[in-house]
């Protein structure tokens, strides 16, 4: 073990570096090793690895399907479309209904320093003890 | 009979913030909350629609509302209780006027902007 004091001709202490650098020739070989390592074990992997194959469950049918175009396109955009267009009038009918339309019935006023949910819900008007004031004008 | 330049019903963001920073700096100036309400009124009472909005706030005694229904042409400022203290309805109707007086030559923010400094520069 090194040590971690040398002295001057003087007589006076010096500190000097403790820390053990690690040799780069011990990291160059561990790398090395897990590099091959690695290698091996994906090399195995794949040369000992059959061809994946699977039978057909039951039920399903064996793959020669006889479709017409006009089913395809039944089944490829008929249906979504139709389903889209399901859900669509299921959430804007209540609205519809209302006859608050497809923006909800939401005014279209902007409210700079207002409440989040805007002019959803409002507090009550004014009445007659009210102390507050203010202007009108029109023009 | 309505007159003068017809206002855009919404902000663009750029007049947003234009507008936002003259609120900001009237609540630093005044110590009150300011709101602005553009939009649609509702009913034919302007006045009752606006303290409705007015007694929506967090703080309605310190706060300021201000309605504009551009295509009602039609101003309303509510001031709360502890407002009124230090503005008092003829100082709000000062400010009112100027504001009128940008909206019929078509200038929304401007008018905005510039009530909303008169209200604040008037609250003691």
């Amino acid at each position: 073990m090194t040590d971690p004091y040398r002295r001057t001709a003087a007589g006076a202490d010096i500190l000097v570096p403790v820390t053990t650098v690690l040799p780069k020739l011990v990291l160059h070989s561990l790398a090395r090793r897990v590099a091959v390592t690695l290698g091996s074990l994906v090399f195995l992997t794949l040369a000992t690895a059959g061809a994946a194959s699977a039978d057909v469950p039951e039920g399903w049918a064996d793959g020669n399907i006889d479709m017409s175009w006009g089913h395809l396109l039944v089944v490829i955009v008929a249906i979504p479309v139709g389903i889209g267009l399901v859900i669509t009038l299921l959430v804007a009918l209540p609205g519809l209904v209302k006859g608050e339309g497809l923006t909800g019935g939401a005014p279209a006023g902007e409210w700079l320093g207002g409440p989040r949910k805007g002019t959803a819900e409002l507090a009550a008007p004014d009445g007659e003890t009210s102390e507050a004031g203010g202007a009108s004008a029109k023009w | 009979m309505p007159s003068g330049e017809v206002l855009p019903s919404r902000l663009s963001p750029a007049q947003r913030a234009a507008v936002e920073e003259a609120i900001r700096k009237a609540e630093l100036a005044s110590r009150a909350e300011f709101s602005v309400y553009v939009g649609p009124v509702d009913g034919d009472d302007a006045r009752s629609y606006a303290t409705q909005l007015h007694n929506t706030l967090v703080a309605p005694a310190r706060s300021i509302m201000i309605v504009v229904d551009p295509a009602r042409r039609l101003l309303e400022i509510v001031t709360g209780g502890w407002v009124r203290r230090g503005l008092s309805d003829a100082e709000a109707a000062l400010a009112a006027e100027t504001m009128r007086s940008s909206f019929a030559q078509g200038d929304l923010v401007g008018g905005l902007r510039a009530g909303i400094h008169q209200l604040a520069a008037h609250i003691n």
